[in-house]
């Protein structure tokens, strides 16, 4: 029987029935329909036994409380530890902190900048090598920039440059750094601190107080635990946008851009007239040139209503314990006048809920104290023409987020050696010509002692939980080491670091140790104070020139910090009115959109001192006349694709300014020229 | 007659090819194909539950038990094998080559586990427990109707108490997964079962199971 077409018809009709009679195909079709949800790049849970681990988060700038859950050695997720003092809740960058840990930006091994300008991976003997040979020929032309304010590495890297002579440590600017600043100059000892659980009053001037100031996760229990049953402290917001912190407060008191100044002077003004005093040998000074920021004049400058000023000083006298938080909506370059407006309004008021949070001092040969470090202006010396000959940036990421990053990339760029002890690849370690890689949190023994704003001294060891990629090591450990390789011994180990810590702080080490955290004893107040008026005054001076338009920074927790960028996990906490597709939006109110010609939709160039961004105009009646709201932490050009190519920088738009009377280097009032494109 | 024979032997020569395509087909579909489709792997250690249920004496909760945040041990670690087996305690090779291979070297115990669920999808043994299912379905025995304690662990796990050898694990070429994982309509009879809305929480929203 031959094979013929017919027979082959026929016997494939026989297969094709027999197929569907049988399992094949509809077994094929589940399969294939399970195989394509197999995604094997997407990390998946590990299974065991789960342990908790208390530590104190050091990504997250509120320094929140955390519960690690642990399987098998692996992080797995992090919840607030509501135990902690500084806790109560979970930041989105909390949050994200374990993911980061896995970010496609970290860095995994030393880098080196090759002849054709990219960055090669070298072996840490090599890294050191070069890095020792090249701090070794700098001698005392070294500086360093540090974006860490709050651990021991801070005192470790003062201690490491004063063994080569040099004094030019810089952390990036703060709050805390303007709050230092203030403080001292007051007549402070140790750090201002704020009392805000025996407050039943929070008057928040330009800080966004459940956002991003201070340690806004503790911020943020204290105002939940006053919406409870029985009323606890009012929050009252006072700045340009209605941000998280106006969305939800009790009140929101709109002030244009750079004005908080002159308002908390006009509070003051109010508070004077009725015969309040502080214990200062300028306090009739400081009350005579208040006599210049009456309500009706505080209303020419700023258009604050009288009646505002009025009701709002009635509700500062009528509270028991009212507190007044001065700072800057983006958490630096508000300047040191504006916070010591605040701190004498609180002193006015009886300074019931102002602490003297003291801190550990010195521990290490050499080492300087956190607030002569703070005292430093980076901002002032990469502007001013330093020409070191070494530079060494420890987890800081100033060519992104200080003012002018331009003129900053610069400085950077024409330094003959640049180093950057990073966890990731941001945009300051991408300029470098060596990369060290650190542990990031949870991967190091670390610590963390009272970050600003905290109202008693507070220390966490940050104890190593997971392992880290296996060339990074952890930052302080590798500052002693250079030390003692560069001749100068500081100290046998880390840990010896964080036991003298404990010892100087009087806190138990072993418990610090296992998760515990230590809180202090709160310092008596000074006896006597000094306002220094005319540093007020002078500062105050400058509200009169502002532009037409100016700049209302929106400061988002969620989109990272300068150094990691946005994490992966919250990207898609990014809303509509702050990114359309990657391109800026920029917030105006009807009216001033409307005199400048402006309808929602339009494509606008802002520029301001060197830099420039263009952005879509956005309606928003949550933001005051003249003033052009634009979200911060985007615009990243170096880190991974979460973060690249999203938005505008808004930093570019800063421009730097010596705040007149304290010096410090400011930007709270950011003129703009808006043009349609 | 012969025209009839004939005729009927013209039919069968001429249908002969689609009965044999058919019946090549029905080989394929039923018997090669589900055997080609999975691979067959031993578990890592030769383990017997039997063994350790008559000899030691053990129990099932030894082993697969809750612990205190209400998660469950589906299998032992390697520190609990270990309290017993830190060395050799008899003579059998495959205890030997255990110490040897994953105690000493403390090398956890890759086990192919054959419920083992996908990634997108969240089970969870605590909302599954003889206080919420058992009611019922203990009474409920596939083999001889008895109330046997493991009545509710063997409707989705293999029955491997009286087994001195563990069956191998067969894994889908093509899924990876194991060829006795439950599938969506299995969960689906109990969740999708009117007879326990009331009953139980056996909510039937694809976030139950799908996180």
């Amino acid at each position: 029987m031959g094979i013929d077409r017919r027979s082959f018809i026929k016997f494939a009709a026989g297969a094709g029935l027999g197929v569907t009679a049988s399992p094949l195909p509809w077994k094929m079709i589940d399969d294939v329909a399970i195989w394509t949800q197999n995604w094997p790049w997407i990390p998946s849970n590990p299974k065991g036994e789960s342990v908790w681990a208390a530590t104190t988060s050091k990504y997250c700038p509120s320094a929140c409380g955390l519960k690690v859950r642990m399987v098998n050695g692996q992080a797995v997720r992090a919840i607030g530890d509501a135990d902690h003092p500084l806790g109560g809740g979970l930041s989105p960058l909390a949050a994200a902190e374990i993911q980061m840990l896995n970010s496609p930006a970290r860095v995994k091994r030393p880098l080196r900048r090759i002849a054709d300008g990219r960055l090669e991976p070298i072996s840490w003997e090599e890294a050191e090598k070069i890095l020792l040979d090249k701090l070794g020929a700098a001698g005392p032309q070294v500086a360093c920039v540090s974006g860490d304010e709050t651990g021991s590495s801070l005192g470790a890297l003062s201690a490491l440059l004063a063994g080569r002579g040099s004094n030019q440590l810089y952390v990036m600017p703060s709050d805390a750094q303007a709050a230092g600043r203030a403080w001292r100059l007051m007549g402070g000892k140790g750090q201002v601190g704020y009392d805000l659980e025996g407050s039943d009053f929070v008057l928040a001037v330009g800080a966004n107080v459940l956002e991003s100031w201070g340690t806004f996760i503790r911020n943020r229990r204290v105002f939940s635990s006053s919406r409870g049953e029985v009323p606890g402290a009012s929050f009252v917001y006072a700045g340009p946008v209605q941000n998280q912190s106006a969305a939800v407060a009790d009140q929101w008191i709109p002030l244009r851009p750079g004005s908080e100044l002159v308002f908390l002077l006009g509070l003051c003004a109010v508070l004077a007239q009725q015969g309040r005093s502080v214990e200062a040998g300028d306090f009739l000074s400081f009350r005579d040139m208040l006599s210049g920021y009456d309500p009706q004049q505080v209303n020419a400058l700023t258009e604050i209503p009288a009646q505002v000023l009025q009701s709002t000083a009635a509700a500062l006298i009528r509270a028991e314990r009212p507190l007044i938080l001065a700072g800057s909506e983006c958490g630096y370059g508000g300047g040191a006048a504006t916070v010591m407006a605040g701190l004498a309004l609180n002193l006015l008021l009886g300074g019931k809920t102002l602490r003297d949070v003291l801190l550990s001092g010195p521990v290490l040969p050499g080492e300087k104290a956190r607030p002569d470090i703070q005292a430093g202006d980076l901002a002032a010396y990469m502007g001013k023409g330093a020409s070191p000959q070494a530079l060494l940036f420890y987890s800081a990421n100033p060519a992104y987020a200080l003012p002018s990053p331009k003129t900053v990339r610069e400085f950077i760029q024409t330094t003959p050696f640049k180093a950057a002890f990073t966890s990731f690849l941001d945009e300051t370690a991408s300029l470098c010509d060596l990369v060290l890689p650190i542990t990031f949190s949870l991967e190091g023994l670390d610590d963390l002692e009272s970050p600003y704003g905290c109202a008693k001294p507070f220390y966490s060891v940050c104890r190593k939980l997971v392992d880290g990629p296996a060339e990074a090591r952890p930052g302080l450990e590798l500052i002693l080491d250079l030390s003692a390789k560069l001749g100068k011994k500081l100290a046998p180990s880390a840990q010896d670091v964080i036991k003298a810590k404990a010892k100087a702080l009087r806190a138990n080490a072993t418990a610090l140790n296992q998760g515990k955290v230590f809180e202090g004893s709160v310092a008596s107040l000074p006896g006597r104070f000094t306002l220094l008026p005319e540093i007020m005054r002078k500062a105050a001076e400058s509200v009169k020139n502002a532009a037409p338009t100016l700049l209302a920074p929106l400061s988002r927790t969620a989109l990272g910090t300068a150094q990691s960028g946005i994490p992966p996990f919250n990207a898609k906490l990014i809303r509509a009115g702050e990114l359309e597709g990657n391109g800026m939006q920029a917030l105006l109110n009807r009216t001033t959109a409307y005199s400048r010609g402006l309808q929602d939709g339009d494509l606008v160039r802002i520029s301001a001192g060197q830099g420039e961004i263009v952005a879509r105009v956005r309606i928003f009646e949550g933001i005051v006349p003249d003033a052009l709201g634009l979200t911060m932490g985007l615009g990243h050009t170096a880190l991974d694709a979460f973060s690249l190519g999203k938005g505008a920088n808004v930093a570019d738009l800063f421009t730097p300014a010596p705040e007149e009377g304290s010096g410090l280097t400011v930007w709270n009032r950011v003129g703009l020229t808006v043009v349609k494109v | 007659m012969v025209e009839k024979k004939q005729r009927d032997a013209g039919f069968l020569t001429q249908a002969a090819p689609f009965f044999l395509g058919l019946a090549v087909a029905l080989c394929l579909g039923w018997w090669a194909f589900p055997t080609l489709l999975f691979s067959e792997h031993p578990q890592p250690v030769a383990f017997t539950h039997k063994s350790h249920l008559e000899d030691a004496g053990q129990d099932c909760a030894d082993c697969h038990f809750f612990r205190e945040d209400g998660s469950f041990s589906g299998l032992p670690s390697l520190e609990q094998c270990a309290e017993c087996h830190v060395s050799s305690i008899g003579d059998s090779k495959a205890e030997e080559d255990f110490v040897q291979n994953f105690v000493e070297p403390e090398r956890p115990i890759p086990w192919r586990v054959h419920q083992k669920q996908p990634d997108n999808v969240f089970f969870s043994h605590a909302a599954h427990t003889a206080a919420t299912c058992s009611p019922c379905h203990m009474e409920y025995d596939p083999d001889d109707g008895e109330n046997k304690p493991d009545a509710l662990c063997s409707q989705c796990h293999l029955s491997l108490e009286e087994l001195d050898k563990l069956p191998p694990y067969k894994e889908n070429r093509l899924t990876g997964y194991s060829k006795t994982t439950m599938k969506m309509q299995q969960c689906e009879a109990c969740h999708a079962n009117p007879e326990h809305y009331g009953t139980t929480n056996a909510n039937n929203a694809c976030y139950t199971c799908h996180k």
